[in-house]
């Protein structure tokens, strides 16, 4: 199961750096990305039917147990990485091909987003406990700089509808992938210690 | 919150020289379902017969420390070791009905009691198959022998027998290990049912058993007990590294 997830952490960041790479960059990449994002949902369910006949089989327990419940809400997690890397190349598509979105502002809030997926993946890779307590800060931040940008469409009458759109999304996304990011640290302070670190 | 039925503090135990039991403290909780497990010979099933001094009748049995059940010692020698047995019954591992009709298995307690109406006697019988789920499925042959019941039946019996006498404690040694997975659900959902109204401690090999009936679990080993909390929190995220790797199977 474990290895799955490994796989599953893998595809994850290349598909989300590849819909960043196209955000920023305005590389076409978008029918890899929806590929590779279909091809995590079909991990996950991979995932999930190995957590059954485990379960059913061995009627774990304990850490046993916990390493199940956590695999279960990490794969869930890594497909949705997936997912919004393919919403992201989707609101490229929609509006203006992407060439309206404030690029600048995107890096910056991708290079965070993207050190937190890392972080993420090492914590699980590792069984790390203590990542989850640094993206908890890093998160905070990354939802700063999404709520900082919103109330700047609000004030800036210059910027066009497109510009706004698009760039307003794809942070959304961002900010979403960057809470899965937290989420599965979480998963493994859970697996590791048996609690959530708040 | 619930109140303490049974509370042992620094309940050690030998037979001859060997400690079987050491520095145990437990508080088992009335109308609750407690599972001891643990490895075998660490002391599970001496543990529990403490508890109504069934291990009175080993010879060079030497018990120290103090066994209350609500609140009073019961190993104080004012206490009446027969009418104790009779508030904390128990079933064994083997179901052990007497070769005798089910109706009298029933009654034996009873009429050892002197409670010798019919009429009364009657009403009990019923009430205690009833209560061990016995009752439909014998209430048209009272009169033929216990032995030609199935054993699922034969414990279920041992059960109403045990509760006939209107015990508060209903110790189990193991009640499954003799029957089969239908007759364990049985006996199982059964255990549910009489915590309502008494409190049950079971002792189990079988760690799933324990996870699924009981509310609260306390394993032992070699005579002591290592972990005692609520059976959620123990399958779930056991605080000892002993407890860790006995339930997961690494050893015993």
């Amino acid at each position: 199961m474990s290895e799955i997830l490994f796989e599953m952490a893998d595809l994850a960041e290349r598909t989300v750096s590849a819909s960043l790479q196209a955000a920023t960059s305005g590389e076409e990449l978008g029918t890899q990305v929806r590929v590779w994002s279909n091809e995590l949902q079909g991990r996950y369910d991979d995932v999930e039917e190995k957590a059954v006949e485990l379960i059913a089989r061995y009627q774990p327990v304990a850490s046993d147990l916990r390493i199940i419940k956590s695999n279960m809400k990490v794969a869930y997690d890594l497909a949705r990485l997936g997912r919004y890397a393919y919403d992201i190349v989707q609101v490229l598509n929609f509006i203006n091909g992407g060439k309206a979105a404030d690029k600048a502002f995107l890096e910056k809030m991708s290079q965070k987003v993207l050190k937190m997926m890392r972080l993420s993946f090492t914590a699980l890779r590792i069984r790390e406990v203590g990542i989850a307590r640094q993206l908890i800060e890093m998160d905070s931040e990354v939802d700063q700089l999404y709520r900082d940008y919103l109330k700047g469409v609000m004030s800036n009458p210059h910027l066009t509808p497109a510009e706004a759109v698009s760039t307003a999304l794809i942070a959304r996304h961002l900010e979403r992938i960057a809470d899965h990011a937290w989420y599965i640290a979480q998963a493994v302070s859970y697996m590791v210690t048996g609690t959530y670190i708040v | 919150m619930k109140r303490s039925k049974i509370e042992t503090r620094g309940l050690s135990l030998w037979f001859g020289q060997k400690q079987v039991l050491d520095n145990v403290d437990l508080n088992i909780l009335e109308n609750s379902i407690t599972a001891i497990m643990g490895p075998s010979g660490c002391g599970k099933s001496t543990l529990i017969r403490v508890f109504n001094r069934m291990n009175d009748i080993i010879p060079d049995c030497n018990v120290t420390g103090s066994v209350f059940l609500d609140g009073e010692d019961v190993y104080s020698p004012s206490v009446d070791v027969v009418a104790l047995r009779m508030r904390v019954g128990m079933v064994f591992q083997k179901p052990n009905p007497f070769p005798k009709s089910i109706y009298d298995n029933v009654a034996f307690g009873l009429r050892i009691q002197k409670r010798t109406s019919k009429e009364e006697t009657d009403k009990v019988v019923e009430e205690s198959l009833r209560g061990a789920a016995l009752w439909d499925e014998v209430k048209d042959r009272l009169k033929d022998s216990a032995l030609e019941l199935s054993g699922g039946q034969q414990q279920r019996l041992c059960i109403a027998r045990a509760l006939a006498v209107k015990p508060e404690v209903v110790l189990m040694d193991e009640p499954c290990s003799a029957l089969d997975p239908s007759a364990t659900a049985k006996i199982e959902a059964l255990m549910a049912e009489l915590k309502k109204n008494y409190t049950v401690v079971v002792v189990t090999h079988n760690m799933q058993q324990a996870a699924r009936v009981s509310d609260y679990t306390a394993f032992l080993y070699l005579g002591k007990v290592v972990e005692y909390g609520l059976t959620d929190q123990i399958f779930e995220n056991p605080t000892n590294k002993l407890t860790e790797n006995y339930i997961t199977g690494r050893f015993g």
